[in-house]
């Protein structure tokens, strides 16, 4: 198993994944620091992280740079016809895609912990120059709690994400569910039913912050794993070209 | 002591799409040959390939590779062969050696195999350039490289020359030309180019529309279609005559040239008693000759004239 997760590793060197886990998750502390380089007074941690980066990346940027992150994952086989060389290894079919689902968890909690860092190096470079460092406690494990919280929260969405990346050669489709999942939580969300807590992005969402946030990440990460298996079972059935 | 097949199918069948594409197909490879599998271009020889390697599951029959199920022992028997199936399937963002390395060890083969399979293919040069920079040519030679890792006992090469320009199909010609003197496998060698495969097969398989026609030596194949070519000094005599004792006569490429089989009522077909009985009526025979079958004439005589298989070999 260690062989193919190093192998999957490796097919990404070089690839548009290394550029999505490290640009996108720049923007929130972009946008802190535009925002902190215009005002004047020293912010609070809590602004900065609470109200901006962690509302930014568990509403936007997480589920759809999730959908874009399986996309380039199942892409990487396809555009390159790899699909042939990759199946006819000498390991069984479930393995294989076990381990892609090995590979793109971390870099999923990877990104988030990108986005939270260089929000926080934002903070501290741009209050640094203007003389207003930000004040308020900063409780760094909160957010390591909040990254993994994240990542458990959104495991359903990526396992989901990364099935239809691979399932399917049209790269529309996971990033149609990925828009499509992301609009529909945005609608529960303002809406302010209960009803669709369930809903795999929504649960997501709830996993960044709030009271439920323990429970919501506990209940993606339980969905994700049914849909895991599910996944496993269909793709090692199913012929690829 | 029994026959040994590095492949071996018993009524292999699939369809796809609702279209039966291969149909009992019962292939025998002998372990060391260089088996060529002849066929036009939707013969289903790419399936059949697919079924080879686990692919494609059969909708009947079986597989057997290296004299293990292949159904009961994917798992080693693909630590065993080499393939390369329709496209070089290189990941274009890495280097030819960064490929050659994922390959490497995922089968848990030592690195140093590389510089071997790379002096091989005479792609050494190239080997740290991106996949994306190469020629068709070179993507070829590389898939063939990464087939060619851990030393397979089995290589199945699947249409290697397909879509390369004529200097890229002669090189990749010469190549395989070359491979039964550099590895020792057996290497089964799809195609649809007739000259790839009479250069390189020792035994050839012919398959149209998913059936397989014949298959064995090229001489067995040849032996089954006697033809003579004769050269008279009276062809105009000379036709009635021989097709009263039953032989089909054909006008050969020059005037006084005839190209004879037996026909359906021809009880023996002896090339002394055809002479004789040419003389004897007074009929002077300049040249008799078996006539020299390639496989594209047998091919064509198995599968029929195609005209864009003309094409091809033009």
């Amino acid at each position: 198993m260690l062989r193919l997760v190093e192998a999957e590793l490796r097919k990404l060197r070089g690839s548009l994944v290394v550029l999505l886990i490290t640009v996108p998750p720049l923007l929130p502390g972009l946008l802190i620091a535009l925002a902190l380089a215009s005002r004047d007074g020293a912010p609070q941690w809590s602004q900065i992280l609470d109200e901006l980066t962690l509302p930014l990346w568990a509403m936007f940027l997480n589920p759809t740079l999730l959908a874009t992150l399986a996309t380039l994952m199942g892409d990487v086989e396809y555009r390159n016809n790899g699909w042939d060389f990759t199946l006819t290894q000498p390991y069984a079919r479930w393995r294989i895609f076990l381990a892609k689902l090995t590979v793109i968890v971390p870099l999923h909690a990877a990104m988030t912990a990108i986005a939270v860092c260089f929000a926080i190096l934002a903070g501290l470079t741009v209050g640094a120059v203007k003389g207003n460092l930000p004040t308020g406690d900063l409780q760094l494990q909160d957010y390591a709690l909040f990254v993994l919280r994240m990542t458990a929260g959104s495991f359903c969405i990526l396992a989901l994400q990364l099935w239809v990346a691979l399932r399917w050669k049209n790269f529309l489709l996971p990033l149609s569910l990925g828009i499509a999942g992301t609009l529909v939580a945005l609608a529960v969300l303002m809406t302010g039913t209960s009803d669709a807590d369930w809903f795999p992005w929504v649960v997501a969402l709830k996993s960044a912050m709030g009271e439920g946030a323990g429970d919501s990440a506990w209940t993606g990460l339980a969905m994700g794993g049914v849909v895991c298996t599910a996944m496993l079972a269909d793709l090692q059935r199913r012929t690829f070209r | 002591m029994p026959q040994s097949y590095a492949i071996e199918t018993s009524d292999l069948s699939k369809s796809l799409g609702g279209s039966p594409v291969v149909r009992n197909v019962a292939l025998a490879v002998p372990r060391g040959s260089v088996f060529g599998f002849l066929g036009p271009n939707g013969a289903g020889k790419t399936t059949v390939m697919r079924l080879l390697v686990g692919l494609l599951k059969p909708d009947a029959g079986s597989v057997r590779l290296l004299g293990c199920d292949l159904a009961e022992n994917r798992k080693p028997l693909m630590g065993r062969i080499g393939a390369f199936i329709e496209t070089p399937g290189l990941y274009e963002h890495l280097s030819g050696r960064d490929n050659l390395k994922l390959a490497c060890r995922l089968r848990r083969i030592d690195l140093a195999d590389i510089s071997r399979v790379l002096d091989i293919v005479a792609m050494e040069d190239a080997a740290d350039r991106r996949v994306r920079s190469y020629s068709l040519g070179m993507k070829q030679r590389m898939a063939l490289a990464r087939a060619l890792l851990g030393k397979p006992e089995l290589l199945l090469l699947d249409e290697p020359t397909n879509g390369l320009d004529p200097e890229g199909i002669m090189a990749m010609r010469e190549l395989i030309r070359d491979l039964p003197r550099r590895i020792d496998a057996t290497v089964f060698l799809s195609s649809h180019l007739l000259g790839e495969v009479e250069e390189v097969a020792d035994r050839i398989a012919l398959l149209r529309e998913g059936k397989l026609i014949a298959q064995g030596t090229l001489s067995e194949l040849r032996g089954t279609s006697a033809r003579l070519r004769i050269t008279v000094d009276r062809p105009v005599d000379a036709i009635p005559m021989l097709r009263g004792q039953g032989l089909d006569v054909t006008p050969g490429p020059g005037a006084d040239d005839l190209s004879v089989v037996p026909g359906e009522q021809c009880a023996d077909f002896d090339p002394a008693q055809i002479n004789r009985s040419l003389v004897n009526a007074g009929i002077g025979v300049r040249a008799l000759a078996p006539e020299r079958q390639g496989l594209e004439q047998l091919y064509r005589q198995t599968m029929g004239q195609r005209p864009q298989l003309e094409q091809e070999i033009a």
